[in-house]
């Protein structure tokens, strides 16, 4: 179980994060539910445990989303063919702070409309989207990066990138803006991360994705990530 | 096989619909099959159907089922 204290900043309520693992057991779960008293309980689920899962929903949570950890092995990432010459026509370059500031305001107009924030009607859209601003600031603050991607001296989107200690990374948040969603641009923005990470050599990405967004579960797999696990995520709000 | 057939085979094809589909209201993300991966799909059919190669800014154009073929006719095909 997690504290997520974070959340008292971004979403003004206290906060635990449950994660069930697959040799988990009801007794375990009912054990831990138990010990739940924040505002906002959060437990993600193994797929295919129905006993979990029901033990959850009789305990007052609703289901809201999927999570997929995907993983790129950063091998033959060369495109060919139109894709390449679109990827090729895109830069992507390291944010200065108008940039940045640029990014928190099209954050705050809606980047991400389908996260368990955002579709959470305990929640305001102003939470939703400044809960990503607090959260780009701390990782800021941990060493991440933010890269803005640019077609025609126009930026259309962003990524933040992170580098873990085993070799890899953890680009955890990217989007397109919402006045340059044009089509085919959410394959060359996930593909500008793959050429960062191969550029600073690293061995692999992974990465957190909601089944709510399906045309960005389509591109990662479009891009060759491979899904590596899939856990349910319920939520509760407990009663004043 | 006239152009137009071609151009609306390729649709069908790529998203799997029909030809009552093939209308105005047939625009970029209006289907679950056109996203951005729909859309790179739908960008190469074109490509090999016309034997053409697009320039970035009409695949960026190419919004929709309508502005399609009138991006196509700068590249000489006619419907």
């Amino acid at each position: 179980m997690v504290d997520a204290f974070w959340e008292q900043r971004n979403l003004g309520v206290t906060c635990s994060e449950v994660t069930m693992h697959e040799g988990d057991t009801v007794e375990v779960l009912t054990a831990t539910l138990a010990l739940l008293t924040a505002q906002y309980q959060v437990i993600k689920v193994p797929v295919a445990r129905y006993d979990l899962m029901t033990t959850v929903e009789k305990a007052g949570f609703s289901f809201i989303e999927g999570s997929m950890n995907v993983v790129h092995n950063l091998k033959n990432i060369e495109l060919s063919g139109i894709r390449k010459r679109l990827n090729d026509s895109i830069v992507y370059e390291e944010m200065d702070q108008t940039d940045i500031a640029r990014l928190y305001v099209e954050l705050k107009r809606g980047v991400f409309i389908t996260d368990r924030i955002y579709l959470d009607t305990a929640f305001t859209k102003e939470q939703a989207s400044q809960r990503y601003v607090y959260w780009l600031e701390d990782e800021r603050g941990r060493g991440g990066q933010l890269y803005k991607v640019v077609y025609k001296e126009q930026t259309i989107g962003f990524f933040i990138f992170k580098e873990t200690t085993n070799g890899g990374c953890y680009p955890f948040l990217s989007g397109l803006y919402e006045s340059a969603e044009t089509p085919g641009m959410g394959n060359i923005l996930l593909h500008k991360i793959i050429e960062e990470a191969s550029r600073r050599g690293l061995k692999f990405i992974s990465s957190y994705i909601s089944t709510n967004n399906l045309p960005v579960v389509k591109v990662h797999i479009s891009e060759g990530f491979t899904i590596t696990n899939i856990s349910y995520v319920y939520i509760k709000h407990a009663e004043s | 096989m006239t152009n137009l057939q071609k151009y609306n085979n390729v649709f069908i094809e790529r998203f799997a619909v029909t030809e009552q589909d093939l209308n105005a209201a047939l625009v970029y993300q209006s289907i679950p099959a056109w996203d951005s991966v729909g859309h790179m799909g739908l960008m190469a059919a074109i490509e090999e159907a016309f034997d053409i190669i697009l320039d970035m800014d009409d695949i960026l154009d190419f919004s929709s089922y309508q502005k399609g073929k009138e991006i196509l006719v700068k590249y000489k095909i006619d419907f």
